[in-house]
């Protein structure tokens, strides 16, 4: 190891605690700014993220402090290895933020499609994981002059739309092993994270649809109905009209409880 | 040597003359720069693939909720150890090892704290002397039988007290339990790292530093520990949201969906499910409120959500800087069976 790089790495190691906090200070900074952490997170834990950056922020001047003053020491090598997984996140949470998940994980998680009943023990006896929101929140529709009607209260107020002509959005994708002609139009509804995400959605099948690439986001107007499919009785639209959209942007991809 | 106004730092410059923590051991430190390198050169060489988006954000999405209340396991933690003398930790236990096994089971009660702040509070709290069996009680009954989890599991299932409260009332039984049976095959000495005993000689403020210096003195003093725990053991959640992340991005949940007519079956799959999710305790009765629609056995989702708080894949690997590795097999083999007999219990005997 040459004298520059030994001096450097001993700079580095001294000051890792530090710089440690300090890049997640800097982090939470930036999930913050213009909401980034909705990607992941629910909207409701913007009070988590600032509790994170606050702690951090502590963190971080009492280690300069007590680094100033010369009461930590030398570190171990293991330093570098917490330093090094300490930081890890940082570099995910950055390639990740502009993105959302889309068809691969619908493949990965069962789909809450069916229909619910009238009274609440109704619905607790469907299937379908929406029913048990109290409180959903009512996002803004992508487009103004005519309010789209989000999957989730389409899916809960099934009765009240059943046979009707609707105009939704969300993102489209063809499973491999769905019945012909017939694609999903979904969504997915956050708890408290990503990784609780459950999907919800319709089937949809008419013309237009062909064309789409799995996870375009949608606007697609059509009669809805039950139909049988796979050997159920599983909410359907029948597509008139597709328009393709733009990603929403970050705090608007998911439904949230 | 510049001395230091006030002992804080653990390293070979301690004032009190204390050895340096445990660094990471020669094989510990093979696997974990191998499995940092790996981690970046997944995200380098596959960072454009849909199946890396989805676990980049699900791992991101785990650490991001976790953090913020590791971070203030780690701050309570550090003020702990300056703000609270071994002698009032003593004083405060009952005499009788049993009652204090099951007063530490229901602390969570009074000091809510969910799974990933518990492990650096118990730590502190073991360094302080709370015995053994005492600080599996509350680390294991802490992240359930607390307020914050009874109102979550409320909300989830529509109102029905009855799920919040039989999910909190086995969580404390298992606590308890697991804490006694523990207290039982295993001494502190067999069960806890020598860094954490309050016999051993690291560096610590157990030595009488939390008596000493002015209160701005001791609080730095305990910030600068918890930002020292934070580091330590941080590397733990990072590894375990990684794996649970990994998990969950290949294994597809529809096959607990194929075991659903099968009760027993059911219950496995469901603890398995917690293991590998890895979700918060404040947040996984709505995933195990979702599988009651599909007709999943509510013993099953009891399972989830007793089990998950207790034992996940992030949670062993936080273990690991607090237990001997022989006590955490024993100590998740307990666990495991505990919730897997109690929800048979509950399936098969229940009205």
């Amino acid at each position: 190891m040459t004298p520059t790089i030994r001096t450097m790495e001993q700079w580095f190691s001294k000051r890792l605690l530090s710089l440690v906090f300090i890049a997640w200070v800097l982090a939470y900074a930036w999930l913050l700014n213009q909401d980034r952490y909705m990607a992941f997170l629910q909207p409701r834990f913007r009070g988590l993220m600032y509790m994170g950056l606050f702690i951090s922020g502590v963190f971080a001047l009492v280690s300069v402090l007590a680094h100033s003053s010369g009461q930590d020491g030398e570190e171990t090598s293991g330093a570098w290895i917490r330093g090094g997984f300490l930081i890890l996140p940082i570099l995910f949470l950055v390639g990740a933020h502009n993105t959302t998940l889309g068809g691969y994980a619908l493949s990965k998680r069962p789909l809450g499609t069916s229909v619910p009943g009238l009274t609440l023990e109704e619905k607790i006896l469907r299937d379908d994981p929406s029913l048990w929101t109290m409180d959903i929140r009512d996002l803004p529709p992508v487009h103004e002059p005519e309010k789209p009607v989000l999957l989730s209260k389409l899916l809960r107020n099934w009765k009240d739309y059943e046979g009707k002509e609707v105009l939704t959005e969300g993102m489209y994708h063809a499973p491999k092993d769905s019945p012909e002609g017939y694609g999903m139009v979904f969504r997915f509804y956050v708890t408290c994270c990503a990784a609780d995400a459950v999907p919800v959605g319709i089937f949809a099948r008419g013309k237009g649809l062909d064309s789409l690439k799995n996870d375009q986001w949608v606007r697609v107007r059509g009669i809805v109905r039950l139909e049988p499919i796979l050997g159920q009785e599983l909410p359907s639209m029948e597509v008139s009209q597709v328009e393709k959209l733009p990603p929403p942007a970050t705090g608007e991809q998911y439904l949230y409880f | 040597m510049k001395k230091p106004a006030f002992p804080i730092a653990y390293s070979e410059t301690c004032m009190h003359g204390h050895r340096a923590p445990r660094p990471v051991n020669r094989a510990g430190a093979w696997v974990q720069s191998l499995f940092l390198i790996l981690a970046v050169l997944f995200y380098i060489l596959w960072g454009q693939e849909e199946e890396f988006r989805t676990f980049s954000i699900i791992f991101s999405s785990i650490v991001l909720e976790a953090f913020p209340f590791m971070l203030l396991g780690a701050l309570i933690g550090g003020l702990i150890e300056v703000f609270v003398p071994r002698e009032r930790i003593a004083g405060i236990l009952p005499k009788r090892p049993l009652l204090t096994v099951f007063l530490a089971a229901a602390l969570g009660l009074v000091f809510p704290v969910c799974e990933c702040a518990i492990v650096p509070v118990v730590r502190r709290l073991i360094k302080k002397g709370l015995p053994l069996g005492a600080a599996i009680a509350y680390l294991l009954g802490g992240p359930i039988v607390n307020p914050l989890v009874a109102a979550s599991t409320l909300v989830a299932y529509a109102m029905t007290w009855q799920a919040a409260f039989t999910r909190l009332a086995i969580g404390y039984a298992i606590a308890a339990s697991a804490g006694l049976l523990m207290d039982m095959f295993f001494t502190r000495e067999q069960a806890i790292l020598p860094e954490n005993r309050a016999d051993h000689g690291g560096c610590d403020c157990r030595n009488g530093c939390e008596a000493s210096g002015t209160f701005l003195q001791r609080l730095y003093a305990g910030l600068v520990h918890g930002a020292r725990d934070f580091f330590d053991i941080g590397r733990f959640l990072i590894m375990g949201a990684f794996v649970a992340a990994l998990l969950q991005t290949m294994v597809s949940r529809d096959i607990f969906a194929s075991a659903m007519g099968i009760p027993l079956l059911s219950i496995l799959l469901m603890m398995v499910l917690a293991v590998v999710l890895s979700l918060c305790s404040e947040a996984d009765a709505f995933v195990a409120a979702s599988f009651r629609f599909s007709g999943m056995p509510f013993s099953a989702q009891m399972g989830f959500m007793v089990l998950g708080p207790m034992l996940d894949i992030k949670l062993v690997l936080m273990y690991l800087s607090l237990f001997r590795k022989r006590a955490i097999i024993a100590l998740s083999s307990l666990t495991v069976l505990l919730v897997f007999l109690s929800m048979l219990v509950m399936e098969y005997c229940s009205p």
